[in-house]
């Protein structure tokens, strides 16, 4: 169960940072080809590097919090109230990294035109829609 | 298990606890799956407000933290109920059904930035 619980809690406090970062590199695609005006074209894409450059900055924040957390797990006698103290810190720097993403999402919309958007961020292909296409 | 805690009345314990941990495993990553498809819904959405996406963060933090509590309890009492031969045994063994576990659920080995849907939602 160490290393299960080691590897969970990864995955598990790490769910806002992935779950709020769209696929960027698509996205900034689309906006080169679907945003015509060259002006917002760039601020849209500069707001697309700092949200890459923010998810960057994130996991390289992690490693200490995970480091902390693995030498608390290495030990068998670790008390349950030790482990949800030291995983705090990975889960106060997921949510700020959310909010900050957050931030440039805003920023985003504030220089794209719902047209655009849709184009850029098209809805989440889902298995009904994925069904409907092959039928 | 059993083969490597030889006491029965243990090894049937840490049998259920592991079960239990599993169970658990497989609710959190399906919790975590329904909140990636929920994001993804309003990051396509134009008029999505802050409030929207806040609402969901908080129930998801609300649900990993329920997660940690009891994932934290349960390997307390696994450990109480191994020696430290025994739980070095059972690392690997643990290991390899959390990775069935995260496969069955299309998720990527842990530790590495995951996608959870495969193929990925914006294709």
């Amino acid at each position: 169960m160490l290393i299960a619980l080691t590897a969970f809690l990864l995955y598990h406090f790490g769910s806002h940072t992935a779950a709020v970062t769209p696929v960027l590199d698509r996205t900034a695609a689309l906006i080169q080809k679907d945003v015509a005006d060259q002006a917002r074209r760039k601020q849209a894409l500069a707001i697309v590097d700092r949200m890459k450059a923010t998810i960057k900055a994130c996991a390289a924040q992690r490693s200490q919090s995970v480091a902390s957390l693995n030498d608390l797990l290495a030990k068998r006698t670790t008390p349950a109230s030790q482990i949800e103290h030291a995983a705090q810190p990975l889960i106060g720097e997921d949510r700020a990294t959310a909010e900050r993403l957050l931030d440039l999402r805003f920023e985003l919309k504030s220089v794209l035109t719902p047209d655009e958007w849709a184009k850029v961020l098209p809805p989440p292909v889902t298995e009904r829609t994925r069904t409907k296409k092959t039928a | 298990m059993r083969k490597v805690v030889a006491d029965s009345a243990r090894a049937d314990k840490l049998v259920s606890l592991t079960n239990e941990f599993q169970t658990l495993v497989m609710q959190g990553v399906a919790s975590a799956r329904d909140y990636r498809v929920k994001v993804a819904a309003l990051d396509s959405n134009y008029e999505a407000t802050r409030a929207d996406y806040e609402t969901l963060i908080d129930q998801q933090d609300t649900a990993r933290e329920t997660f940690l509590k009891k994932a934290s309890v349960l390997r307390e009492q696994s450990a109480s109920l191994t020696t430290d031969a025994e739980w070095e045994q059972l690392k690997k063994a643990r290991l390899r059904v959390l990775e069935t576990d995260l496969e069955e659920l299309n998720v990527r080995r842990p530790g590495t930035p995951v996608v959870l849907t495969s193929p990925p939602p914006y294709s």
